[in-house]
């Protein structure tokens, strides 16, 4: 991929960085007067009056908008209603929670989706691959919160054996990433399997065949790596299914993270928590997004020499 | 049409009855169930779902200890009928994701066929629109939609008719640019038809079966959707009741009156398995390019 590609790339990743922005300033000032909004009816006048002015709100509405803008690139995403404290400040003291409950999720489903995704597609057609498709169908309809309750109905209330609610210690992360991975996994399993059909009878396939390689040895060596160069695409769409899915989760086990700190500031309209949770995770899928296509760029010989698309 | 073809039409919606998988089958009667639930849930739900019986709290279902005839699937905490609660959520949630699934097809049909029309700026504008969707996960832009805006049973819909309105967009732009220089919609331009009617009246059918494959495909994920955002209390609200909701305000009951959560719990998993197997079937049946993953 040339910079020149990479480079118009970045642009647009920008510009979509620029209507995230710009979309939740347009729905923040749809929802009526922001002062309001952002501190609540109960405080006094003074403090209204205060806030429009340090907010530039008496000054013309694009120049709300730079300053809007510009004080965001100062990580200033205004006040939460929790103690009056910097919203960035109340979101990123959340995150390591978060971020640890993602993070072994993804080894916990990378692990689980693609050897079985990969089982399947060498056992095409026998029992075991019906097996495996039929759970992953099954897995795509249970929703987080049905699969994090039954959980606790076995684990928690039935035999006693897991902690239902909080983050204290490691038997806490067993059934929130047991959630969380279970839908997921069925993703990576389906995907890992097209993906090695895909190459399993490939001309190269037969060639290494040919030249006598065994076919443990032509798997490991041809099939894998081309079939692993599809599943970086759904790199992108993996983050934000983490993201939804540690929404709900973290709310069906209290787990004191990003996700539960959003339905909490939704439900109080806590709405400068709500903003900076919305742009951090928008930038965040902006940069996977990103990351996804130039990785795509370098591991895909035939994309490097006709520009990238 | 004459006789010959009907009877080969005939023959053919046959043919697809008699070959159905068993697992086909057995989706599509549960899915005429649950529409006909849905349907009819004034006539069938032996109770109001918002009545209540204080004195009757928490009954079990009738096969456990202590479980009445008078109410075949138990009370909740407020001594609501359960089984009458799940008809009518049943009613609401399908009822949601119907209208959510059908708005989000429109626009997003609509925005693919002006992307595919005005090209240039427009096409640009609706690319870019779309980025931004895939920049946001639905979950997270419907949170902070609600967040702004006052929660009502009108802006949640038209919140669901949000989700996935990019992949009609995409599928229907692509078709349609390939449509527009195919032989037929020249034709009819060249004779002197309006756009609006080069793209409903002859462009449209030819992409209908795309469009009717995805709409099918994204049912089930708005009621995942819907019954995810009830559940987590900022989707339908009290006194309305759906699944989701269903299961969120019965989780504090998990030791004591299971049947109050996991008896929506399993009509959601259920009823989205097999719209999920229709859609799927249906994919491979009408769109044989789409196959595969």
């Amino acid at each position: 991929m040339s910079p020149v590609v990479i480079a118009i790339k970045i642009f647009r990743a920008m510009i979509t960085v620029v209507l995230l922005v710009t979309f939740v300033f347009v729905i923040l000032r749809l929802s009526g007067d922001p002062a309001v909004q952002m501190l609540g009816l109960e405080v006094d006048p003074e403090a209204l009056e205060a806030f429009r002015r340090r907010w530039g709100l008496d000054r013309p509405v694009w120049e709300q908008f730079l300053s809007f803008f510009w004080n965001l690139l100062h990580g200033d995403f205004g006040q939460s209603f929790i103690g009056g404290r910097d919203a960035l400040g109340v979101v990123t003291e959340r995150l390591p929670k978060t971020l640890w409950l993602m993070g072994l999720t993804t080894i916990f489903t990378f692990g689980l989706g693609i050897p079985a995704g990969i089982y399947a597609s060498l056992h095409r057609n026998t029992f075991s691959d019906r097996a495996i498709m039929g759970l992953t169908v099954a897995s795509f309809s249970l929703p987080n919160f049905v699969v994090g309750i039954i959980l606790i109905m076995i684990f928690g209330v039935t035999f006693r054996l897991l902690p239902t609610s909080g983050s204290d210690t490691v038997l806490h992360y067993i059934m929130p990433i047991v959630t969380m991975a279970s839908a997921d996994a069925a993703i990576f399993a389906r995907f890992s399997r097209s993906a090695m059909l895909e190459v399993l009878y490939a001309p190269y396939m037969r060639t290494a065949l040919a030249k006598g390689l065994k076919w443990g040895q032509a798997v490991r060596r041809h099939a894998l790596p081309n079939a692993s160069i599809p599943i970086v695409t759904i790199g992108g769409i993996y983050v934000g299914r983490q993201i939804a899915a540690a929404t709900i989760t973290e709310n069906v086990f209290a787990w004191p993270g990003i996700g539960k700190l959003l339905v909490v500031s939704v439900q109080n309209r806590d709405l400068a928590v709500v903003q900076c949770i919305v742009i951090l995770v928008g930038v965040t899928m902006v940069i996977a997004n990103l990351l996804v296509d130039i990785a795509y760029g370098y591991l895909d010989p035939r994309t490097r020499t006709e520009g990238g698309r | 049409m004459s006789e010959q073809s009907h009877a080969a039409e005939r023959k053919t919606w046959l043919y697809y009855l008699t070959a159905m998988p068993p697992s086909i089958m057995i989706s599509a009667v549960w899915v005429v169930f649950m529409v006909l639930v849905a349907l009819l849930a004034d006539v069938i739900a032996p109770y109001d779902y918002r009545h209540m019986e204080l004195l009757d709290r928490l009954r079990p279902p009738v096969w456990m200890a202590n479980g009445e005839w008078a109410h075949l699937l138990g009370t909740d905490d407020l001594g609501r009928d359960v089984l009458s609660r799940i008809i009518f959520s049943i009613r609401i949630s399908l009822f949601v994701a119907l209208l959510g699934t059908f708005i989000g097809a429109v626009f997003g049909t609509t925005l693919g066929f002006a992307a595919a029309h005005f090209r240039g700026r427009v096409d640009d504008l609706i690319m870019i629109l779309i980025d931004f969707q895939a920049a946001l996960p639905f979950l997270i832009l419907a949170l902070a939609i609600l967040a702004f805006f006052e929660n009502s049973f009108v802006l949640f819909v038209l919140v669901m008719g949000i989700y996935g309105w990019e992949r009609y967009a995409r599928i229907v732009r692509g078709l349609a640019l390939s449509a527009r220089s195919a032989g037929y919609a020249v034709a009819v331009g060249v004779l002197g038809a309006s756009p609006a009617r080069i793209y409903l009246r002859h462009i449209l059918p030819n992409v209908a079966s795309a469009i009717i494959v995805n709409m099918t495909l994204n049912f089930p994920e708005t009621i995942l959707a819907e019954t995810s955002l009830s559940f987590l209390g900022l989707g339908i609200q009290p006194p309305l009741t759906s699944l989701g909701n269903m299961v969120g305000f019965g989780r504090d009951y998990l030791l004591t009156a299971w049947w109050i959560v996991l008896l929506p719990a399993i009509v959601i998993f259920v009823t989205t398995l097999a719209f999920s197997l229709l859609g799927d079937w249906l994919r491979d049946l009408l769109d044989p390019t789409l196959r595969g993953n």
